[in-house]
């Protein structure tokens, strides 16, 4: 039977032959998830997905075929219609090369072989630990789930670069329910890691429904310009998407980035230093390599406020005459650019501390989804699990009303930044104190 | 496909359990995009899989594999077995079906325009005529997108029980995508045309205009102006009332959060709860639309349901397991992303009733407000009754009259006050194609949004700066 690897090289033997330059990657992961209900492990998943992406280019025309299940059938399949497509397309001016192999980087762990080995019983167990957590404690677990996964992937292509790796993931989502008297809050914990050890499921959760118990009984909150501190949670949901487009090299480089054009220069609050790392020890998005084969790196990208780099992949890099920042994503054709391990440095402060130095705002541990435009940082988002901050102290929860603002100009209004971070999947996020911050109600 | 092999697993593991059923997906497809006037991506895309679920002693085991030989079958069978063995030892739950009928059946959406029947080049041709359309309204739009899919889905269902279905689904999209800058201001704008339809969705549509339309809407954001929140009339486009009609009530009326006592609809049945002005359905027989199937992913044929009738909430939305729990029938209405994933109660196309309001007669009886047009994102909150949608932009309405362009705004509420507070509904229902998420990463599901425009008198609008 053929493993992950030997069908990269079968494809790339065999696609290379009708073309000037190809790129193959092959994929499996094995999953395995429960569904908690009710404060109920009712659901257990085992899944064996496998993928392969054959990428063809001759006279800079480029054909792309993904195609799920690896077989033999499936290879030669995928093969003959990237060829077909790459046949019909016009061809790419921007497209240069592929890259050739270069020396990888000395990352920190990936892999965590405790996750591949946990017996089913044992993952269930843990699914019935939590449990007995929140029912101690009167909560009820709506809805969660906790994944393991245990992914192999391989990247070959015709110019040497020749990468196999395994990578782990636990993940685990949970939404809780308390209630006090008639009134009900929901409360919702998203955390993905790559190491079993770094999964602190039992206080995490303890964490959110203490949060999600104190948002039950809820004032209106008072509209205007506050002083508020936002916990990870929610300095989280309005980076994830509004970062990774603001910094992408290719938007900056067609003038979609509000940064085009700002390179060195302030973009942000002198108290803000940004770092993107794909080496970082059990970091969420560490590999040796990029998604086209160039070695992992950490860099500064703002630091104290300065913009010092955007992220590229080769293709965008070769277009602006710099060197690739190791970035390059999965996805194809390029250009193809994502952030990897995304750190925001963290302050000197407790979080105590930055509500301490608030006269009168808001604390603000979790927000919603929080669909921020990403060309212009605006959003407006429903404020449910947030607090009084009066005279430095954390009052009563507050609710009805929207956090309404511009993530870019919040970021430019920093006050201080907590000196603990907290991991979600790629990111780590500290807290963040932000004046003036426009509620409306 | 192997159905006679896995009919007989079927048969061999039955007597092990209480249920087992099997999904197969097959679909494959093509994206094409354009970005700033150049073909950019010609991508071939092509996913199957097959998914067991079974259910011993109360509990679910799922097995799936995307490779259908029959040891890979035959080891998923084993798997699901194993990890729901394991599990009703160590953590029994007490799940149940509803006694639904098994079906037999082929169906399949009919195309007037079969996808092979075109040409790649035509389709290149098109998209990059549209692409240039864009670009062709104003210098200051420096972004110009088009996404072009096609795909055909052909889904198998087989269960102990005997139900053997195959759907076959086709869909296609057209997506329309401009940005504009001026100076440090940029603006984007989008449209979508699709359904479940062949080639011919695109020929009828009338795709410069549309294109025309997209580019010009991202140039008047340019001079949108941000205005002052607050509570204030607002009426709602189609997508925003559907977005709403889905958000705000849809997920609330979605029996699994009922039983969880997740829905600020719990208890409500045979209540009023809205005004006599808005009736709200999920129909998942309309020819075609994105949300619409035959059957549901557990066999259930699909349904037409009038969830609130005149403000009058008349029952929730079922799969086979919440209607066991209930005692009723499902109401077809069990769904998941795809066959190696959980099936909850989903949606399919849930709008308001049309009234008998035209447009111009909602607008002229409003003193201050604003009319909401397109969605970015739409966030349910089920269990307080919360709701938010981010619309693409505004526009300000002072005393009947149109008269000045706002950024995107955010509006949100509680939803029993805002049904309470709907006081007109359009008389035009606009249906588009869209997405659902539930649950968690990776399970959404087609639904349409739309329905007509409606006004509610009071609601919370948030601008931002």
């Amino acid at each position: 039977m053929l493993d992950v690897k030997d069908y990269a090289e079968l494809a790339l033997k065999e696609s290379i032959k009708e073309c000037d330059q190809a790129e193959v990657l092959t994929l499996t992961t094995i999953r395995r998830r429960l569904l908690l209900e009710d404060n109920k492990v009712n659901y257990v998943e085992f899944s064996k997905n496998s993928r392969i992406r054959v990428m063809v280019i001759r006279d800079k025309k480029i054909g792309v075929v993904s195609q799920s299940g690896l077989s033999k059938p499936n290879v030669y399949e995928t093969i003959s219609r990237a060829l077909e497509l790459m046949r019909n397309s016009e061809p790419d001016p921007d497209f240069e090369t592929l890259i050739s192999p270069m020396k990888l980087s000395e990352v920190g762990a990936y892999f965590d072989k405790n996750i591949l080995e946990l017996s089913d019983e044992e993952l269930i167990d843990r699914g019935t630990d939590v449990i007995k957590v929140v029912e101690s404690k009167n909560g009820i677990i709506t809805q969660g789930e906790l994944e393991l996964s245990t992914s192999t992937l391989c990247l070959l292509n015709s110019e040497g670069v020749n990468v196999c790796g395994q990578r782990t993931n636990i993940v685990y989502n949970f939404t809780l329910m308390a209630s006090e008297d008639t009134n009900t809050s929901e409360g919702f914990l998203m955390r993905g890691y790559t190491f079993l050890e770094d999964a602190k499921l039992e206080s995490d959760i303890e964490w959110m429904l203490d949060l999600t118990r104190r948002t039950t009984k809820v004032k209106k909150v008072k509209g205007g310009l506050l002083d508020v501190v936002l916990g990870p949670d929610a300095l989280y949901e309005l980076l994830r998407y509004t970062l990774p487009y603001a910094l992408n090299g290719d938007h900056a480089r067609k003038h979609r980035s509000p940064f085009t054009g700002r390179l060195n220069s302030q973009i942000f609050s002198e108290n803000l230093t940004i770092i993107d790392d794909g080496t970082l020890p059990k970091g969420y998005a560490t590999f040796p390599c990029d998604g086209e084969g160039h070695p992992m790196r950490r860099k500064t990208v703002v630091d104290r406020g300065i913009l010092k780099t955007f992220l590229l992949d080769h293709y965008t890099a070769v277009k602006v005459g710099v060197e690739s920042t190791g970035n390059a994503g999965t996805n194809r054709p390029f250009p193809s650019i994502s952030p990897t391990n995304l750190i925001i440095a963290h302050g000197n402060k407790s979080i105590e501390e930055l509500i301490g130095e608030i006269d009168k705002g808001l604390y603000i541990p979790r927000i919603p989804p929080a669909m921020v435009n990403p060309l212009t940082g605006q959003f407006s988002v429903e404020l449910r699990q947030a607090f009084r901050i009066e005279r430095g102290e954390i009052g009563e929860a507050v609710r009805w009303g929207m956090l309404s603002d511009n993530v870019y100009g919040m970021l430019n209004r920093i006050i201080s930044i907590s000196r603990t971070s907290t991991k979600i999947y790629n990111f780590i996020v500290p807290a963040i104190s932000i004046s003036n911050t426009k509620i409306e109600a | 496909m192997e159905l006679e092999f896995i009919e007989n697993l079927i048969d061999k593991y039955s007597s092990e359990v209480d249920f087992i059923d099997v999904r197969i997906n097959k679909t494959s497809g093509m994206i094409l995009g354009t970005e700033n006037g150049k073909l950019k991506r010609v991508q071939s895309i092509a996913v199957e899989g097959l998914g067991i679920r079974i259910l011993k002693n109360g509990c679910w085991g799922i097995g799936a594999t995307d490779v259908l030989d029959r040891p890979l079958i035959e080891n998923a069978f084993k798997r699901a077995l194993s990890m729901v063995s394991a599990l009703t030892k160590r953590a029994p739950a007490e799940v149940k079906l509803s006694e639904e009928k098994a079906y037999r059946d082929f169906c399949e959406y009919k195309v007037r325009i079969p996808f092979e029947d075109i040409s790649l080049e035509e389709k290149k041709k098109l998209i990059l005529s549209i692409d240039i359309d864009m670009r062709k309204v104003d210098p200051r739009i420096i972004g110009s997108y088009v996404n072009y899919v096609e795909a055909i889905n052909e889904k198998v269902y087989l269960n102990s029980e005997g139900a053997n279905i195959i759907q076959k689904i086709p869909s296609i999209f057209l997506i329309f995508r401009a940005i504009a800058r001026e100076g440090v201001n940029l603006q984007a704008y989008f449209d979508v045309v699709g359904g479940h339809y062949g080639y011919e969705k695109v020929r009828e549509a009338d795709i410069t205009r549309i294109a025309t339309k997209t580019a010009e809407k991202a140039i008047e954001m340019l001079r949108a102006e941000a205005l002052k929140g607050g509570e204030m009339t607002v009426i709602m486009d189609s997508r925003v009332s559907g977005t709403f009609a889905h958000e705000v009530f849809g997920h609330a009326a979605e029996a699994d959060n009922v039983l969880r006592a997740k829905s600020f609809l719990y208890g409500l049945v045979g209540k009023k709860i809205g005004s006599e002005e808005v009736s709200i359905i999920d129909d998942a027989t309309i020819p075609q639309a994105h949300g619409s199937y035959f059957y549901d992913d557990e066999g259930v044929p699909a349904q037409r349901k009038i969830l609130l009738d005149k403000g009058i909430l008349k029952g929730y939305m079922h799969s086979r397991e919440t209607a066991a729990e209930m005692n009723v029938n499902s109401t077809g209405n069990g769904r998941a992303q795809g066959y190696d994933r959980r099936i909850y109660v989903r949606m399919s196309n849930t709008f308001i009733a049309q009234g008998d309001w035209s447009f111009e007669e909602m607008v002229e009886d409003v003193k201050h407000g604003i009319y909401v047009e397109g969605v970015s994102g739409g966030m349910e909150d089920p269990i307080g009754g919360g709701f938010q949608v981010n619309a693409l932009r505004a526009r300000l309405i002072e005393k009947g009259e149109f008269t000045k362009l706002l950024k995107a705004v955010s509006i949100s509420g509680r939803a029993l006050e805002i049904l309470n507070n709907i006081d007109a509904v359009g008389k035009e229902l606009l249906l588009e194609p869209g997405t659902c998420g539930k649950g968690y990463a990776g399970d959404t599901v087609p639904v349409t949004t739309g329905g007509p425009p409606v006004r509610v008198k009071k609601m919370l609008v948030g601008l931002a700066r």
